[in-house]
């Protein structure tokens, strides 16, 4: 039995087209597998699973699936599961139904875009301006997931094609199947020998929630849990010296940034350019990642994350308040700004932001913080009401375009990205960042998004300024883990203590 | 009856209480350090000279933090003070006075929130609206009130027809003065000591909110959520939690006391 | 009017007072909710999703509509049993509260015994010699009890006596070897652990269960003891105890056969009160030792704007509130003889 103790608090549903939170998404690895994943130690190459090779045509790939693949309840994998999985998602609209929106699909064209060519063969097609590496990408989220048609639709409940049922239990192929969920306390997994991806080492996985750090850190630290997610860097500065606990550090591509929303009325203040360049050298990057935050962050300064194909890895900015305020005197904005800065109400970011008030300060800048529930920031952002948030970005899918679509693109049709939000007006980019999701070499890929990123960096009213790791502890006899860049590639099935 | 004790429990609660109110009053003479200044070299430091509780985990001096904490809670107890005696007062008297309909409406009105769990409904209240000074006063207000109204219109309820009150009234005085100068003033001694014993019971519930998260927001320092901060790192550096836990409870303590002690003087067999 | 007639007329009206009750609670709570700055739909579905999701999911949760039909919308559901589905753990509220009201009700009830028996004796004992030391004791220790909050003292406790010393089980009701693999049928951790049969089950029920009901305990002493104490020092000081004192009643006779049986009222009315404080107090202890129940439900549903969540917990909470204290009423009612 191996016990991990988290936060299973943001959990809402394990139904892969409707689960979209940390909690979910890692269980979605565990429980399910998709038509294709990304090489663990590599995850800019894309490695069959449930599919077992494919071919590319015009805006279209036809998959053909693994012999002898089944299914945790027995039943063998078809294109029909395939078929159902993906058109269900699409059709029952939920969170993260908008990353296979991205293809296209909608609720009333999925079924022309997926067909059954034969026994062991299935088609997808798309709409959308993309490459099929891009496509390929997307087709690893977790919203993507494979699921047991037969086993769903045996329970299915008011034509909901099975997801009250599966909010709570699982019809996967993945390397665990759920044996119980109990809502807010834990989610009891058991190996499931007969994966296609072979059996876990594990007998049964616990996770288990602990909403409260410095509680998981305990129980790790007796022994109580096997691994503890999620600790502050106090917690884990106290388990410093313990022998019978490691670290285990992860890079992740979690990217923290500062969101200056030039498109507020009340504040003229925020669309002037020379605050954004001034904001860059007001944040204390080293003193936030090594000391506040000390070994959980580290200072990265572009919207892809160090790691990913395309990342631009230069960080020119450090703390300089004296270049500051003469950026400020010189565009007038030298007294009196005042400025209101939404974040979340839970740690880190009630000390990020107290860290960033107190340099602000010092450049003449007043920041009053807000911290609110993260439901009300996103609020705030939605409708563009707030002046400027401390939030922090996750790729939707393991493509660099999810993350250049958020930050680098913003065309003015309605399309809600994280540039129209902050009211940033930039055509030319949008053009660049289209134009890169549909170059088909990696290289010429990965150039291009530098290029974009290069832009961001220097001229936009976004300051990005850490990126995530991930540390785990775990006791020290456990091997085996790997967590991938991306929040939702937690691997357990090669755990063993 | 033992004469000493309770002057000695009145004279240590008011003691207490005013030098409380003194102390969040002059915090900036006061306190050694500016509470908001983060040193985050320094975070987490057992009590030492120069920071006689330690410091808090963006390194900031816990105990001027405990010093200036002290504002909120006493703002928040002089705010709802204010306002709910007078208000759950006045509520009982006019009821008392006007009887017929009027009584019955307002009596069921009181009935009905005395019915609400208070805690549960302050909570609800200030997590639906929003953290805030002014929205954890609101809420502990609107389930306060109601035990001055009982207490009121049962005291007006017995003076209205007595001999006190009809002399009163030969004498022309009537209405708002009736029930300022004579009315009011007989409710007074049981108002005092429910008071006293409210203002600890409203400390002890806005820590706990502080405590939950529904709050004041930062960086303006308060008890309840200097605990909650600690919480995090209670298991290593105890004190950062310990402190300001310490102070709730003498200042809860003292407004107890004193309770006890207005009580004891009330008290008509002595 | 007869007694038998008289119980069944308070009841009517227990019930008629709580209905209104509820439905005022209800009510207040729907209305609150109007002005919460916090959007359920977007909680939801998260900021990526698109704007048909979103709007789909302010259709599903019924929120585009105003808020009085909501409320009409949920009073109808209500009628039916219907307590609809909680936004934040995707079950039915239902099923949660029937899963979590027993964790509340053991931890509260545990504590109130406790309480009741230790403020009882306290007060007993303080009474029977009023403002000796023992009495002044007791009086500091329960002025002392009512001002430390209570979340603290929980704090305090885990870290001195399970950190640091072990004594106790920490976190939690039980610990993982036993709690997934005890059925837990009734929802009384302490009844299903025993049934189970496990070995070692039931003592680490037990030993989780040690903290966080003394605790909670001690919060309720305070006042159980300060307002028994009163309420037998108020009987002793009547006539009729100088009477029985004057014709050589012994003290324990006077105390077990008149004092005690006169203040009943009063004790009933204080251990009421103290069952709804100690359901308060769960709240925030259930908070600091991570157990299941109503309170953590009710604050991670507050978080989360789930207004079903948050609805079905007040009227569970609010209910058990006004039933004590109108069961409370009419044993006071019932059990003094100068009624009928």
């Amino acid at each position: 039995m191996f016990v991990v103790a988290q936060s299973l608090d943001d959990l809402v549903s394990l139904d892969p087209a409707e689960g979209f939170e940390l909690s979910s998404l890692q269980a979605f690895t565990a429980l399910y597998q998709r038509l294709v994943q990304p090489d663990r130690n590599q995850p800019s190459i894309v490695r069959p699973v449930l599919a077992a090779n494919w071919t590319g045509g015009v805006r279209s790939l036809t998959f053909e699936l693994r012999p002898g693949a089944i299914f945790s309840s027995g039943n063998p994998l078809r294109p029909e599961d395939v078929i159902f999985s993906l058109s269900r998602a699409v059709r029952l609209n939920r969170a993260p139904a908008f990353i296979l929106n991205e293809l296209g699909w909608t609720a009333d064209n999925i079924d022309r875009h997926l067909l059954k060519l034969d026994d062991r063969r299935v088609q997808i097609t798309w709409s959308k301006d993309l490459g099929a590496p891009v496509v390929l990408n997307i087709l690893t989220a977790p919203v993507a997931s494979i699921m047991d048609e037969k086993e769903a639709l045996a329970h299915e409940a008011h034509a909901d094609a099975g997801n009250g049922w599966l909010r709570s239990h699982s019809a996967g192929s993945g390397p665990f199947k759920m044996r119980r969920y109990i809502p807010r306390e834990a989610l009891v997994l058991d190996a499931n020998v007969s994966s296609p991806g072979d059996a876990p080492l594990l007998k049964t996985l616990i996770l288990k929630n602990v909403p409260d750090a410095a509680t998981r850190r305990l129980l790790v630290e007796v022994g109580d849990a096997d691994m503890a997610r999620d600790l502050g860097p106090d917690q884990i500065d106290a388990l410093g010296g313990t022998p019978q606990v490691k670290l285990l550090k992860f890079p992740s591509a979690v990217i923290h940034y500062l969101l200056l929303n030039t498109a507020n009325r009340q504040n003229p203040a925020l669309a002037n350019p020379a605050l954004w360049e001034a904001s860059r050298w007001l944040i204390d990057y080293e003193g936030i990642a090594d000391k506040l935050l000390r070994g959980q962050f580290q200072v990265h300064q572009a919207f892809l994350a160090a790691g990913s194909p395309g990342s631009l890895d230069e960080t020119p900015y450090h703390l300089d308040v004296a270049r500051a305020k003469a950026i400020l005197e010189r565009a007038g904005l030298g007294q009196g700004v005042r400025i209101r800065l939404s974040v979340f109400n839970q740690p880190p970011y009630g000390d990020i932001a107290q860290s960033i008030q107190a340099t602000f300060a010092e450049g003449g800048i007043a920041l009053d913080i807000l911290p609110a529930e993260a439901s009300e920031v996103y609020s705030q952002i939605r409708s563009r009401a707030e002046e400027a948030a401390w939030l922090y970005w996750v790729p939707d899918y393991f493509d660099a375009n999810s993350t250049a679509s958020a930050f680098a693109l913003n065309l003015e049709d309605g399309t809600k990205t994280l540039a129209w939000r902050a009211g940033w007006q930039i055509p030319e980019l949008s053009a660049e960042s289209r134009a890169a999701a549909l170059e088909p070499n990696a290289e010429a890929r990965a150039t291009r998004y530098r290029a974009i990123e290069a832009s961001v960096q220097r001229s936009s009213p976004f300051v990005i300024a850490l990126q995530a790791r991930t540390v785990i502890v775990v006791r020290r006899p456990v091997t085996g883990y790997f967590q991938g860049l991306n929040a939702d590639m937690a691997y357990y099935d090669r755990v063993s203590k | 009856m033992n004469e000493r004790r309770f002057p000695a429990a009145l004279i240590f609660g008011t003691a207490v209480v005013l030098l409380w109110a003194a102390v969040a009053l002059a915090a900036p003479w006061v306190a050694p350090h500016d509470p908001t200044r983060q040193d985050i070299g320094n975070r987490l430091k057992p009590p030492s000279q120069d920071h006689l509780m330690g410091t808090d985990s963006l390194g900031r001096d816990t105990f001027s933090r405990l010093i200036y904490g002290a504002r909120p809670t006493l703002g928040l107890v002089a705010l709802v003070a204010a306002l709910m005696a007078p208000m759950g007062l006045a509520i009982g008297i006019i009821a008392g006075i006007s009887g017929g309909w009027v009584e019955r409406s307002l009596m069921g009105a009181t009935n009905l929130v005395l019915a609400f769990p208070p805690l549960v409904l302050a909570l609800a209240f200030v997590g639906l609206l929003g953290p805030g000074l002014i929205n954890a006063a609101l809420a502990l207000l609107l389930t306060g009130w109601p035990a001055y109204a009982r207490l009121s219109r049962a005291e007006t309820l017995i003076l209205r027809r007595s001999d006190y009150i009809a002399a009163a009234e030969m004498q022309g005085i009537t209405g708002f003065r009736l029930w300022w100068g004579h009315l009011l003033p007989s409710c007074l001694p049981s108002a005092q000591v429910r008071l006293a014993l409210d203002l600890a019971r409203i400390i002890l519930a806005a820590a706990a909110l502080g405590f939950l998260g529904l709050g004041i927001r930062p960086p303006t320092p308060e008890w309840g959520m200097m605990i909650a901060e600690g919480s995090r790192v209670v298991f290593d550096q105890w004190w950062v939690a310990a402190f300001p836990g310490a102070a709730i409870c003498l200042v809860s303590l003292a407004f107890n006391l004193l309770a006890d002690g207005l009580r004891d003087r009330a008290d008509p067999r002595r | 009017m007869t007694l038998r007639v008289y119980p069944v007329r308070l009841m009517l009206r227990g019930l008629g007072t709580l209905t209104v009750t509820l439905t005022a609670l209800v009510f207040v709570t729907f209305a609150l909710s109007s002005l919460s700055p916090i959007d359920p739909a977007l909680q939801l579905v998260g900021d990526h999703a698109s704007g048909s999701s979103y709007a789909q999911a302010r259709h599903e949760l019924g929120l585009d509509v105003p808020w009085p039909r909501q409320f009409a919308r949920y009073v109808i559901g209500l009628a039916h049993g219907d307590l609809g589905t909680s936004r934040s753990t995707g079950q039915a509220v239902r099923e949660d509260l029937e899963r979590l009201f027993p964790a509340t009700f053991e931890l509260a009830t545990l504590a109130a015994i406790v309480a009741a028996f230790a403020g009882i004796a306290l007060a007993v004992l303080s009474a029977r010699r009023p403002n000796g030391p023992l009495d002044s004791l007791v009086r500091i220790i329960s002025i002392v009890g009512n001002s430390i909050p209570v979340f603290w003292l929980g704090l305090i406790a885990l870290l001195v006596f399970y950190a640091r010393l072990r004594w106790t089980g920490g976190a939690g009701r039980l610990s993982d070897a036993f709690e997934y693999t005890i059925d837990m049928k009734t929802g009384l951790v302490l009844v299903d652990a025993w049934r189970s049969a496990e070995p070692g089950a039931f003592r680490d029920a037990a030993a989780h269960l040690v903290l966080p009901v003394l605790i909670l305990a001690a919060y309720a002493l305070g006042n159980v003891t300060r307002l028994t104490r009163a309420a037998l020092l108020g009987e002793a000081r009547k006539e009729y105890v100088l009477a029985a004192r004057a014709k050589g009643a012994s003290e324990a006779r006077i105390l077990w056969r008149h004092v005690m049986p006169n203040a009943r009222g009063v004790i009933l009315t204080v251990l009421a009160l103290t069952y709804g404080n100690l359901l308060e107090g769960a709240v925030l202890i259930e908070t600091v030792f991570a157990r299941p129940g109503l309170g953590r439900y009710l604050t991670s549903a507050l978080f989360a704007a789930d207004m079903p969540a948050i609805l079905g917990a007040i009227l569970v909470i609010g209910t058990c509130f006004v039933t004590i204290n109108g069961l409370t009423d009419l044993a006071v009612k019932l059990s003094d003889p100068r009624t009928s």
